[in-house]
């Protein structure tokens, strides 16, 4: 490379220069494939469970939903990634060039910049082809971009330079029709690095980089360029407004970049991107550069000297991307697709409903002390005229017997009424009681005479203490009715929870694992 | 205006109207009756700073080629006070702008929404803000000014008629008031008339000296509005509320109706069996002491024990069964004792046995003794798990009422304040 060489030369001439060298990255991809085949196999087996909850309860319905996710997700995934085919082989198509993404607002001046940058190259012989999307197609044509202050291009455009860079000008995916979107996005997907065009009037709209999430996370470098960095001045001669355009001062453009790259960076941080992707901000006019002829120093005052020394950084690292492109492409997939699902969807179900369930459990205890309550208030009632009944018969067992079934009655109905998110199984046999408890109450007479001679006197059937051991009975009875259903209710929430947290640390392993193959691909072929 | 007695009534209406808290801190920003305030509104580095600078025609706040103004600062100038806001969409995601451009919004009068012409249309954000302004401007009849500025900055006027067609296909029947800052000191400093003319700080001065005047009728308009409608909230939320208060209160007196009656009636038949087993035993055998001898023999009087123990715990068994049905099964907490066996409202209210007729007839047949069970069990009764529950939800709702009703007549002494 000549010395006295300007960097736009350099920059030209480093684009003609291009050659590719496919990276050995078979290695790579197999560990790739194996982490699928891995994640989907653990996925399979990892169905919830719902064992002793109503299938009409908030809990079921939820771990449904995840549930669903999980068995549905592998043929999503395999469908994403031939979806992704077409785009692979735009890519191809491309495979000896270079693409960057021309990103910008309708007003950041991305059809001015793209134009001039196209007849510099054809001022230096080189070859410059225009195409756009249209009806889903690419269209070749010989017109530049349409320019205009309050134009909304609404269409994705392209310009091939040298037969090797291709500057993509795209509007943004929210703006594009419908027959256009699968093609912008393929173009986009295939894109190397990304010039963000920002205009001087109100530089560095850090949110518009939302939308290029996707490309950052996808590691592509970014070139903030602040465009229209000129100034009119004005001064009133003889009775009118005389109006000169000048590029903004050296210390202006530098404030602005300065203002910028801070929080550009800070903006990068919180959605999680590397800063490293972010380059040092160049400012241009290209009103300035066209107005003064396009000389060499025009260019240069102009911000383009600049311009072009940025452009000649980010061609090395974008060349390294593209070297291992295929096992980039595939690892996009993974993440965004892959990973994204079980991050962005199943993560925060699974914690929604682990909330759900703490939920459920910290309510259990009060739904059974109100069934208790409930059961006692319908049983209670009937001792004084069971009693009576039975009192001639002495019939302690039929009185049992009968107690037991309301007992057993009453919980059917108040499980029915208040415990509706779970199916208990009621033990008849826990209503009952054992012989000890009955062995208790043979004192149904009282009051006989101790008289070693003559017959016991029966005064009359006295049942204050039956009853008291009958009440005490029935007390018992309730509680280890309630701690029996409290005790399946909580197993069965206890065992979804544990389904929870098992997928969860199974996705966060994956998580991580793909991280560290990640790692080893940029380090290794980087 | 505001006493702390005033703060401690603004935060109850904030709780009791949560919904309503922009119109209410607006209302608080209303009352204080300050001087107007001119705000600017857009997005930064669009001359928002440099535009009051103009309007003022004076240097006070600070302007650069980049987002410069990062806090809300005020200035009291000619009778109005200039507030500087942050502008639009800089921010990573930071609070700041959010809290100032919400403070702006609560405390300006006028608002003029700047926009630079050089940028061409209005994105979205602006849109949305623009209408979210001018729907306010409706409501309250506090005024939004459309200022297009830096148009120094724009080639010609032929392109300076381009982005006004844009703009005004994007917002119909909005003034766009061309300014240009720039042009406008030039021609101050260096006495250049046309310069000054058309900058449009004048037009623009005069349009909003007009506005100002406009200000204390705007106030008084909105005022009113903002009483009305939180009025209106109030009598709403207090008719729900009353509705649920008579609802539960209903339930309530049904439920103590039903066991009135069911006590009446349970207490009337233990106490004429009581009755009719005192009136067949005949002479009283209770009282004669048992001798030595007697160990051994069925005494009359150790029958009339047995008869008389054997009826009261009948009495009490029934009782208990009626309690029960009505949700008193144990004696409430912060009464019971550590001997479980004496846990229970039957014991609480009528002790642990009875020995004698005379004590019985006190009792259970005596008017003195069959009001004190009544009252006794109607107390027990009022004690219980579920009945208190229903009571504490009676209580949250009438404190709510009354919360409702402190905060009507707090609104309405700030209104006649005023």
């Amino acid at each position: 490379m000549k010395a006295d060489a300007s960097n736009e030369q350099r920059f030209i001439s480093e684009v003609d220069e291009f050659r590719f060298i496919a990276a050995d990255i078979e290695e790579i991809l197999r560990r790739l494939e194996d982490w699928l085949f891995r994640l989907n196999s653990d996925l399979r087996s990892s169905r919830s469970v719902s064992s002793g909850l109503s299938k009409r309860s908030a809990l079921v319905y939820e771990a449904g939903s995840i549930d669903t996710i999980l068995i549905e997700s592998a043929q999503k995934w395999a469908q994403q990634w031939s979806r992704l085919r077409p785009a692979q082989e735009l890519a191809d198509s491309f495979e000896d060039k270079v693409l960057l993404l021309v990103f910008g607002k309708f007003n950041a001046g991305k059809s001015s910049l793209c134009n001039f940058l196209a007849d510099r190259f054809a001022a230096h012989g080189k070859a410059v082809e225009y195409f756009h999307v249209e009806g889903g197609r690419i269209v070749e044509t010989t017109e530049p971009f349409k320019e205009g202050a309050t134009e909304t291009t609404a269409r994705l455009q392209g310009v091939r330079l040298s037969g090797k860079l291709v500057l993509l000008d795209t509007p943004g995916l929210h703006s594009v029709t419908p027959e256009n979107a699968a093609l912008t996005q393929r173009f986009t997907d295939s894109a190397d690095g990304v010039l963000w065009l920002t205009s001087s009037t109100a530089p560095g709209q850090v949110q518009e980089l939302d939308e290029l999430g996707r490309e950052l996370h996808r590691n592509k470098p970014l070139l903030p360029v602040v465009t229209r960095s000129d100034i009119f001045e004005e001064d009133e001669v003889d009775g009118e407004i005389c109006k000169v355009l000048r590029n903004k001062t050296a210390d202006n453009r530098a404030v602005q970049e300065t203002d910028i790259k801070a929080r550009a960076e800070e903006k990068l941080t919180m959605m999680g991107v590397p800063e490293a992707l972010l380059k040092q901000p160049v400012s241009v006019s290209v009103y300035m550069a066209r107005g003064k002829n396009e000389t060499k120093s025009a260019l240069s005052d102009a911000g383009f000297d600049g311009l072009f020394s940025a452009l000649v950084e980010i061609i090395e690292p974008t060349l390294a991307y593209k070297r291992r492109k295929t096992a980039e492409t595939f690892l996009h997939h993974l993440e965004e697709n892959v990973l994204d699902t079980l991050c962005c969807d199943v993560l925060p179900l699974l914690s929604e409903l682990d909330m759900s369930a703490k939920n459920a459990l910290a309510m259990l205890e009060r739904h059974l002390d109100q069934i208790e309550r409930a059961v006692l208030r319908n049983v209670l009632p009937t001792l004084p005229s069971l009693l009576d009944d039975y009192a001639t018969t002495r019939d302690v067992n039929v009185i049992y017997e009968s107690l037991s079934g309301s007992i057993a009655i009453a919980f059917l109905h108040e499980t029915e009424k208040q415990l509706t998110d779970y199916t208990v199984v009621l033990d008849a046999q826990l209503a009952k009681g054992d012989g000890s408890d009955k062995a208790a109450f043979k004192e149904m007479t009282c009051q006989h005479p101790r008289e070693k001679i003559g017959p016991d006197k029966v005064v009359e059937v006295d049942y204050q203490r039956l009853h008291a051991a009958l009440r005490r009975w029935i007390h018992e009875r309730v509680r280890t009715q309630s701690r029996s259903l409290e005790d399946q209710c909580r197993t069965a929430v206890q065992n979804l929870m544990e389904w929870t947290s098992r997928v969860e640390v199974l996705v966060k392993a994956q998580e991580q694992s793909l991280l560290n193959l990640k790692r080893d691909l940029r380090a290794n072929h980087s | 205006v505001f006493t702390e007695n005033d703060e401690q009534h603004g935060r109850e209406i904030f709780s009791v109207l949560p919904n309503r808290r922009i119109d209410l801190e607006r209302l608080q920003a209303l009352l204080g009756n300050n001087e107007p305030v001119v705000t600017v509104i857009g997005k930064y580095n669009h001359g928002k700073s440099r535009l009051l600078n103009e309007l003022i025609g004076k240097d006070t706040f600070a302007v650069a080629d980049k987002r410069e103004t990062v806090k809300l600062s005020n200035n009291i100038q000619q009778g109005v006070c200039w507030l500087d806001a942050p502008g639009l969409d800089a921010d990573v995601g930071t609070q700041d702008d959010r809290h100032a451009l919400h403070a702006a919004w609560l405390v300006s009068d006028i608002r003029l929404f700047v926009h630079a012409a050089k940028e061409g249309e209005l994105d979205s954000n602006e849109q949305t803000l623009l209408a979210e302004l001018r729907a306010d401007s409706e409501r309250t009849q506090r005024q939004t000014i459309f200022v297009l500025s830096q148009v120094d900055q724009l080639p010609d006027d032929d392109e300076l008629r381009n982005v006004a067609a844009a703009i005004n296909s994007q917002v119909s029947a909005l003034p766009l008031h061309a300014v240009s800052s720039t042009r406008h000191r030039k021609g101050i400093e260096g006495g250049k008339t046309l310069l000054v003319e058309r900058s449009g700080i004048p037009a623009l001065r005069s349009k909003l000296d007009a506005a100002l005047l406009r200000v204390p009728e705007a106030r008084a308009h909105e005022t009113a509005l903002l009483f009305s409608e939180i009025f209106g909230d109030l009598v709403e939320l207090r008719a729900q509320q009353e509705s649920a208060l008579a609802a539960l209160v209903q339930t309530h007196r049904q439920q103590r109706h039903e066991f009135d009656i069911g006590l009446v009636s349970v207490i009337e038949k233990v106490s004429r069996d009581i009755d009719a087993m005192l009136n067949s035993l005949g002479i009283d055998h209770a009282i004669l002491p048992d001798t030595a001898q007697d160990a051994y023999r069925i005494t009359a009087g150790k029958l009339e024990r047995a008869h008389i123990q054997i009826a009261y715990s009948k009495a009490c068994i029934e009782l208990d069964g009626f309690l029960a049905g009505h949700g008193v099964i144990s004696l409430p907490t912060e009464q019971q004792t550590s001997a479980s066996s004496l846990n229970s409202v039957m014991i609480a209210v009528m002790g642990v046995s009875v020995k004698f007729r005379k004590d019985l007839r006190r009792i259970f047949c005596e008017p003195s003794g069959l009001s004190r069970l009544q009252r006794d069990f109607s107390h027990f009764y009022e004690l219980s798990t579920d009945r208190k529950s229903l009571s504490e939800q009676i209580d949250e709702v009438e404190s709510s009422i009354r919360a409702i009703d402190r905060s009507r007549s707090f609104l309405e002494t700030l209104r006649d304040r005023k």
